[in-house]
């Protein structure tokens, strides 16, 4: 009966609109290297918060979704991936281009991206409410565990290192403590200020960290993409036979890899790229313009788009840092993700999921009919984009509460954040650090109240135990990885 | 720069915040000893010992790795400057002024030399923002308090 009545409100024409226009603006911004999904949702917040919770949460999953697709037009046609996650789709891609075939890369990554997109979202739509009824059971020492996993999830793969990715989540974790103690009421570390009892607003600090980082380091580009190709010669070509294995291989691998906090999407799209490359009769083929390589890379990163959202919607615990975002557009509408966003808010919450399914339709139309035009927006000049992104960051972090604060403080994380980017450190451990906080010490504090300061509350149920087995796993994972590597750099030396 | 000495430098720094937060714990209230002060403690020795792991290899690491932080380090700073200047002029000229001075100024030194195009785009991008924010969403923006008074 709620999945009708959201059906019904998701057929309005304000939220079909919010999708539409997300989905096409997300297929825009996904398309412009530099730009990233995070960075749009992050400054689609401010603008959310005076629409209705559904017309503004239909709006950033349509950009997120978008954008997931977006990436893979400026990689196929100008070899310039637009997010990360279709760096995989751009090794098979340009090739293709380069021969002629760009129509046929632009059908299959597409093609791709709709099935890979829309699995997600049934996955999301089925597990989501009974995850969610699993999660009363839990209580505080699992809070505290989930909020450790979530955090070491990202850290397991910060590229800067085990040691540099803890000390990040532990940064995010520290900022998160400045503001007013739950517990007893006292301040901490507020050095006087009275913007800060309330705590560090996380929203100036992920605009900061993943828009104006970003423009700083784009200083060094003229132009973002490369122009080699001309665009008007993309002629629309058949989908070839043979992508359906692909396509499946790609979307399983891709929701899976979504619903593992801090497994992204590209790793999805690199997991199920290899997994396609070992897979594939024409093996030669790969790196050489194999649509099959798009195939799986470009369903298994838009896969991650609904299965991201399994753990945030269930628990609250964002897997990324466009889900990171997306928690900040719930919050802001007063929505606590958990068991009661199926229940008492059950409209919006399946409305929200249902909008998703609209928002790949919009780009599986956009991508059929007019993916070379949005190639050329990759080609606007670095000059315009930064000066006109810094505008949208500033306001951005000053409309979410009226502050000048926080637009300092956004400056102050954007510097920051690319001086510890650049040195390794982790950002999204950082913005999942400063999200996970207040969970984690609430669960820990609030365990440990229980127990009464015993510290085998934390190990005695079953969830608890499974939560520190995955826990451990992430932590040994990238120690496996790097014993391994050692190991074959001493071999070959 | 040595991405080596840094990484020292930044490791000692968080070495030291991790004490200061530790000790921090010992002002704390009765009420929070047994809970928060426990949870910061956590934290504290957390941050300590993947600081120090961070410092041994740092310490062991090639010195010659250098961390190039702009590759045009002419415009990485007057990026950040214009930043500064464009937030700190917004309290005295408001959202529309200042915004009308920092759009252009920072296409032109960015790289973006065509005059005529990036007026239209500043007065474009200007109006997008106060139409979008203050008469659609009805989200106040900064007002030029130092020429206009109250409001512009």
């Amino acid at each position: 009966m709620i999945i009708l009545d959201a059906l019904q409100a998701v057929m309005s024409v304000n939220v079909l609109t919010a999708v539409t226009i997300g989905s096409i603006s997300g297929v825009i911004i996904g398309g412009m290297p530099g730009l990233t999904a995070t960075m749009a949702v992050a400054l689609l917040i401010p603008i959310t918060f005076s629409f209705s919770p559904l017309i503004g949460l239909s709006l950033m999953g349509g950009v997120y979704a978008g954008a997931m697709y977006g990436g893979s037009i400026a990689a196929i046609l100008l070899s310039t991936p637009g997010t990360p996650a279709a760096a995989a789709t751009a090794i098979e891609g340009y090739p293709l281009t380069k021969q002629g075939k760009g129509g046929l890369a632009l059908k299959v990554s597409v093609i791709a991206s709709f099935i890979g997109g829309t699995f997600s979202v049934v996955v999301l739509l089925l597990v989501s409410p009974l995850l969610a009824q699993f999660a009363l059971k839990f209580g505080p020492p699992e809070y505290f565990l989930l909020a450790l996993m979530g955090l070491t999830g990202v850290i397991s793969v910060s590229s800067g290192g085990l040691a540099k990715g803890i000390m990040s989540g532990l940064i995010g974790l520290i900022i998160a403590l400045i503001g007013t103690d739950a517990m007893s009421g006292m301040l901490r570390y507020t050095f006087g200020i009275v913007q800060l009892y309330e705590g560090v607003s996380f929203m100036p600090a992920l605009i900061g960290m993943f828009s104006i980082a970003q423009m700083l380091a784009l200083t060094s580009e003229k132009r973002i993409a490369n122009e080699g190709i001309d665009l008007s010669s993309i002629k629309r070509e058949k989908m070839p036979k043979g992508m359906a294995p692909f396509i499946a291989l790609g979307t399983a691998v891709g929701t899976i890899v979504g619903i593992i906090p801090g497994e992204g999407a590209t790793i999805a799209a690199f997991v199920s790229y290899n997994m396609a490359k070992q897979k594939s009769k024409f093996k030669e083929l790969f790196g050489k313009g194999n649509p099959e390589g798009i195939a799986a890379a470009e369903s298994g990163n838009n896969a991650c788009v609904g299965g991201s959202l399994v753990p945030l919607l269930t628990l609250g615990i964002p897997g990324n840092t466009v889900s990171a975002a997306l928690m900040g557009g719930l919050m802001i509408q007063g929505l606590i993700p958990g068991p009661e966003l199926f229940t008492k808010y059950g409209q919006i919450t399946y409305g929200f999921i249902l909008s998703l399914f609209i928002a790949n339709i919009v780009f599986l139309v956009v991508g059929l009919f007019f993916a070379p035009y949005f190639a050329r927006i990759a080609l606007i000049p670095a000059s315009i984009l930064i000066a006109a992104i810094s505008v949208f960051a500033v306001i951005g972090s000053y409309a979410i509460n009226n502050s000048m604060f926080d637009v300092g403080l956004m400056l102050i994380f954007a510097f920051g954040g690319f001086f510890l980017d650049k040195l390794g450190f982790s950002l999204s451990a950082i913005i999942l650090g400063m999200i996970l906080g207040p969970i984690a010490e609430s669960g820990f504090a609030q365990a440990l109240t229980i127990s009464g300061g015993t510290y085998g509350i934390f190990f005695a149920s079953v969830p608890a135990k499974i939560l520190w087995v995955v826990i451990i796993v992430l932590l040994v994972q990238p120690l496996i990885g790097h014993y391994r590597s050692r190991k074959i750099k001493n071999t070959a030396s | 720069m040595s991405k080596k000495y840094i990484d020292i430098v930044l490791s000692i720094f968080f070495i030291v915040l991790a004490v200061l937060l530790y000790r921090s714990t010992a002002t704390f209230p009765k009420s929070a000893l047994f809970t928060t002060a426990v949870y910061i403690k956590f934290l504290s020795y957390m941050l300590a010992i993947a600081s120090f792991v961070q410092l041994v290899i740092s310490s062991r690491s090639d010195a010659s790795i250098k961390v190039i932080f702009a590759r045009d380090p002419k415009k990485f700073f007057i990026l950040i400057l214009s930043l500064i200047v464009y937030v700190w002029i917004m309290r005295y000229l408001g959202f529309i002024l200042s915004t009308l001075i920092f759009l252009p100024v920072t296409m032109k030194y960015m790289g973006y030399n065509k005059f005529l195009k990036s007026i239209l785009i500043t007065a474009g991008i200007t109006l997008f923002v106060y139409i979008l924010f203050v008469k659609l969403f009805e989200i106040q923006l900064p007002e030029a308090t130092i020429i206009f008074g109250a409001a512009l």
